[in-house]
């Protein structure tokens, strides 16, 4: 719900053109007519506790394991042909542009939330094709649910099956991104141009620390 | 003299009609579609699928006086080959099938990622940059229309406009 509001202000301010969106929620740049990225909104959150299992079988605490690194967390499948690729090249090709130094500050969280298929084997091979640092997470629908709710993103859905067996799941789609000391969180709606998001994870990847 | 004048002239007219029907066959060309169909295919792309399964991505360009309408995709690379549109649903985003997609005359429908594409489901071999996606498409008006589509690396490519603005959902 409280997700909801904050978007329904993020669509008002783009509507609007606003470049100062008040107190707890800004819509910065982009939003230019002839740059197709739409507004990311900011707001500040403490990123979720959840536990899930890693690629590796490891019980993966989200919070312990995250915490004084830019945190980029997204909730998607490896079935999922177009939007999670979209998202994943783009992360991967912008972590590509940004100083090795700050490249070491960012973690790259992808939940997968269709377990039946998304086992920790093609989990990582997924991940790989991407960037092999990519940490990949799946547990039980119970698990999975509680992330998400957590995490404030509208937990995902398996939508009926066809008559072959196949079905699609329907997700969140941002990606959010939580600074290193939870100073700020953003949330990355699908069009990001991979330009911006190597100049906002280069900016997000300086705030709150100090042992630069 | 003159009459060379006039020669030469008819010459230069005929070569730079030469040329221009040359420039519109090297468009069709390169566009790849079907030349006697008022459907054309311009940029398709399947960007290189991290699992066994992808989707491909085009302009469809309708150039006849009537509507025609996209009822079937088919490829050698994939099990199955579906149209599917992605769109935003109550802050998630949902793929669901679709039966077909109507191309408006003199018109174009677009396939651009994070909206409609044709789904590659079951992908029998690995698909990398460079390599290549043949594609047939089957049209109600225009019936099959073949297509190349170059696989290209996954992060060259941009989402469609629009698709990415919270609350976008039809």
């Amino acid at each position: 719900m409280a997700l909801l509001v904050v978007l329904g202000a993020a669509l008002l301010l783009v509507a609007c053109g606003s470049e100062d969106g008040g107190a707890d929620a800004t819509v910065i740049g982009d939003t230019g007519a002839d740059d197709r990225s739409p507004a990311m909104v900011a707001e500040s959150q403490p990123r979720p506790s959840f536990v899930l299992t890693d690629t590796s079988g490891a019980r993966f605490d989200f919070q312990a394991e995250t915490e004084g690194f830019l945190t980029l967390l997204y909730f998607g499948y490896t079935n999922c042909p177009d939007v999670c690729p979209v998202h994943f090249g783009n992360i991967a090709g912008a972590l590509d542009q940004i100083p090795s130094s700050l490249r070491g500050r960012v973690k790259v969280i992808f939940v997968g939330v269709d377990p039946p298929r998304d086992s920790a084997e093609r989990l990582r091979s997924w991940l790989d094709h991407f960037d092999a640092t990519f940490i990949g997470l799946t547990g039980t629908d119970d698990e999975l649910r509680a992330a998400q709710v957590a995490a404030g993103v509208p937990p995902a859905q398996r939508e009926p099956a066809d008559e072959n067996g196949r079905y699609a799941v329907s997700h969140a789609a941002w990606v959010t991104a939580y600074t290193a000391g939870d100073e700020e969180t953003w949330w990355f709606p699908l069009g990001i141009r991979q330009a911006t998001w190597a100049s906002t994870i280069e900016e997000l990847a300086q705030i709150g620390r100090t042992d630069s | 003299m003159k009459l060379r004048t006039y020669r030469l002239m008819g010459l230069v007219m005929g070569l730079a009609i030469v040329a221009m029907a040359a420039t519109a066959c090297g468009d069709e060309d390169e566009a790849a579609s079907d030349e006697d169909a008022g459907i054309q295919i311009v940029n398709p792309f399947v960007p290189e699928p991290p699992a066994n399964l992808g989707a491909a991505y085009m302009v469809i360009e309708n150039h006849g006086d009537s509507a025609d309408r996209l009822v079937s995709a088919a490829s050698d690379v994939a099990g199955a080959v579906e149209l599917h549109q992605t769109k935003m649903e109550n802050g998630a985003m949902k793929m669901s099938r679709v039966e077909g997609l109507e191309i408006p005359a003199h018109g174009e429908f677009k396939l651009e990622r994070g909206g409609y594409h044709v789904m590659l489901i079951d992908l029998n071999r690995e698909l990398e940059e460079g390599d290549e996606v043949a594609l047939t498409l089957t049209f109600e008006q225009a019936g099959e229309v073949r297509v190349t589509a170059p696989v290209v690396e996954s992060a060259g490519t941009e989402p469609m406009s629009g698709t990415g603005t919270p609350m976008s959902g039809h």
